[in-house]
C-alpha cells in the first residue's frame, strides 16, 4: 500500500527526470552543433568568398572550440605538474592555457581563383567583415593565392585578443579565428623564435620577467 | 509647410559642416586618402597593410615594459597604412598617374618634400606634415621601384623618419623597414 507522499513524489519525479534528460540531451545537441559550425562572422566571410566568384563552392569540414571547451581545459590541466613534462609538452600545454578559442573551417571553391578577380573578392570580403564590426589588417595577393587579415575594429585586448584569417590558394580555402590571451602567447613564441635564431615582428617580451619565466 | 522648410535646412546645414569638418580634419591629420590603386590582372602581387590606432596602442602597451623606447615611438603613432602594387604593362600608367595625382595634392596641402629622387626606374618621394616646428602630423612615403613595383606608405601621427624602421620591424613590414633604413641613414 503506498502512502499518499510517496505516490505526489513519484508523480512528480518522472516528468521533473524526463524535463532534466531532455534539456541535457539538447545542451549536448547544441554543443556537437557548435562544434561542428563556424561563428556568424567567419560564417558571412566564408559565404563572401564562396559567392563573391564564378559558381558555388563547398565545405569540406568546419570545427570550433569555444570558451567553454577551453575553460574545461585549463580546469584539468590545473592537476598536470608542468615540472614533470618535457620542455615541448609543457609549451603546449601553456600555450592551449592562452587560448580562449578557435575555429577553423576548410572549403573547396567550384573554379580556381583568378588572378583579376582576387581584388573583387578581396573587397568583398572587407565589406562583409566591416559590416560585422571587424577591419582588414593586411590583405595579400598574389596570382592565385590571397590572404586577408581581420582584428575587431574596437579597442582591442591583450588578454582576449582575436583575430581572423581567411587563405584562398588555387581552389581551397581555409577560414581560422581564434581568441586568446596574447601575452603568454608572445612570451612563448619569441623564446622559440630566440632558440631558432629567427626574428619575430611583434615579437615584444610581454610582461617582462613574467614572460621570461616561461 | 514652413516647419519642414526650417528641419530640412537645418538637416542641411548640419550635414555640410559635418563634411566640412572631416575633411578639414583630414587635410590636417596627416593622413593621405590613396584611393583605389589599381592591381595588375596578370597576377603581379599586391600588399595593403592598415594599422589602425586600436592596434598600435595595444602593441605600444605591450611593449612598455620590455622595450620603452619602441612604446615611446608607437605613443605617438596613431596610423599605419602601407600598399605595395606589382606593377604591369595593365596597370603601370595608371599607378604612375596616380602617384603624380597624390604628389600633386600633397604640395597643394601643405605637405614638404623631404626627399626627392627621380631615376630611370627608381622614384622615390617622401613628404611629412608638421604641426608648427616641433609636432610631426604624417609621414608619406611613395616608392617605385625598378619599375617593378610601388610603394605607398602613410603614417599617421608624431613619428619620426628615423624611428620608422624600428616601426616596421615591429609590425613586420619589409618595404616600410627597407624605406626606414634609407631614412635613417639619409638623417645621418
Amino acid at each position: 500500500m503506498k502512502t499518499p507522499a510517496a505516490k505526489t513524489f513519484r508523480l512528480r519525479f518522472w516528468p521533473v527526470f524526463w524535463i532534466l534528460c531532455l534539456a541535457g540531451f539538447s545542451l549536448a545537441a547544441a554543443g556537437v552543433w557548435g562544434c561542428l559550425h563556424v561563428s556568424q562572422d567567419c560564417a558571412g566571410l566564408r559565404d563572401t568568398l564562396l559567392q563573391s566568384g564564378p559558381g558555388q563552392g563547398r565545405k569540406i569540414v568546419e570545427i570550433r572550440l569555444g570558451g567553454w571547451t577551453f575553460g574545461l581545459a585549463r580546469l584539468a590541466l590545473r592537476w598536470v605538474n608542468l615540472g614533470t613534462l618535457e620542455p615541448e609538452a609543457r609549451d603546449t600545454i601553456q600555450a592551449l592555457q592562452a587560448l580562449r578559442g578557435v575555429e577553423v573551417g576548410v572549403y573547396r571553391l567550384a573554379r580556381p581563383l583568378e588572378a583579376a578577380g582576387a581584388d573583387g573578392r578581396l573587397d568583398a570580403a572587407d565589406e562583409a567583415m566591416f559590416q560585422r564590426g571587424w577591419e582588414c589588417v593586411t590583405r595579400v595577393a598574389t596570382g592565385h593565392e590571397l590572404v586577408a587579415v581581420y582584428v575587431p575594429a574596437s579597442a582591442l585586448e591583450t588578454t582576449g585578443f582575436k583575430l581572423c584569417v581567411a587563405t584562398l590558394v588555387g581552389q581551397d580555402l581555409v577560414i581560422a579565428a581564434a581568441r586568446a590571451n596574447l601575452e603568454p602567447l608572445l612570451s612563448l613564441a619569441l623564446r622559440h623564435a630566440r632558440q631558432e635564431g629567427l626574428h619575430l615582428p611583434l615579437a615584444i617580451e610581454a610582461g617582462g620577467p613574467a614572460g621570461k619565466s616561461l | 509647410m514652413n516647419t519642414i522648410k526650417t528641419w530640412v535646412a537645418g538637416f542641411s546645414i548640419l550635414a555640410l559642416s559635418a563634411s566640412l569638418n572631416a575633411a578639414l580634419n583630414a587635410s590636417a591629420s596627416g593622413r593621405v586618402n590613396f584611393g583605389k590603386l589599381p592591381s595588375s590582372s596578370a597576377g603581379k602581387p599586391f600588399v595593403e597593410v592598415h594599422i589602425k590606432s586600436n592596434l598600435v596602442s595595444m602593441v605600444a602597451r605591450l611593449a612598455e615594459k620590455a622595450e620603452p623606447e619602441v612604446a615611446e615611438a608607437l605613443r605617438g603613432l596613431r596610423q599605419v597604412d602601407v600598399n605595395v602594387i606589382g606593377l604591369g604593362e595593365d596597370n603601370r600608367a595608371a599607378v604612375d598617374t596616380r602617384l603624380q595625382a597624390i604628389r600633386t595634392d600633397l604640395e597643394s596641402q601643405g605637405w614638404d618634400c623631404l626627399v626627392k629622387v627621380r631615376e630611370a626606374r627608381n622614384d622615390v618621394a617622401v613628404y611629412v606634415k608638421t604641426n608648427g616646428d616641433e609636432a610631426l602630423l604624417g609621414l608619406a612615403v611613395l616608392v617605385v621601384e625598378e619599375n617593378q613595383q610601388a610603394v605607398l606608405a602613410n603614417l599617421v601621427g608624431d613619428i619620426r623618419p628615423e624611428k620608422i624602421s624600428l616601426v616596421a620591424e615591429k609590425f613586420g613590414i619589409d618595404p616600410l623597414k627597407k624605406i626606414g633604413e634609407e631614412l635613417k641613414k639619409q638623417s645621418r
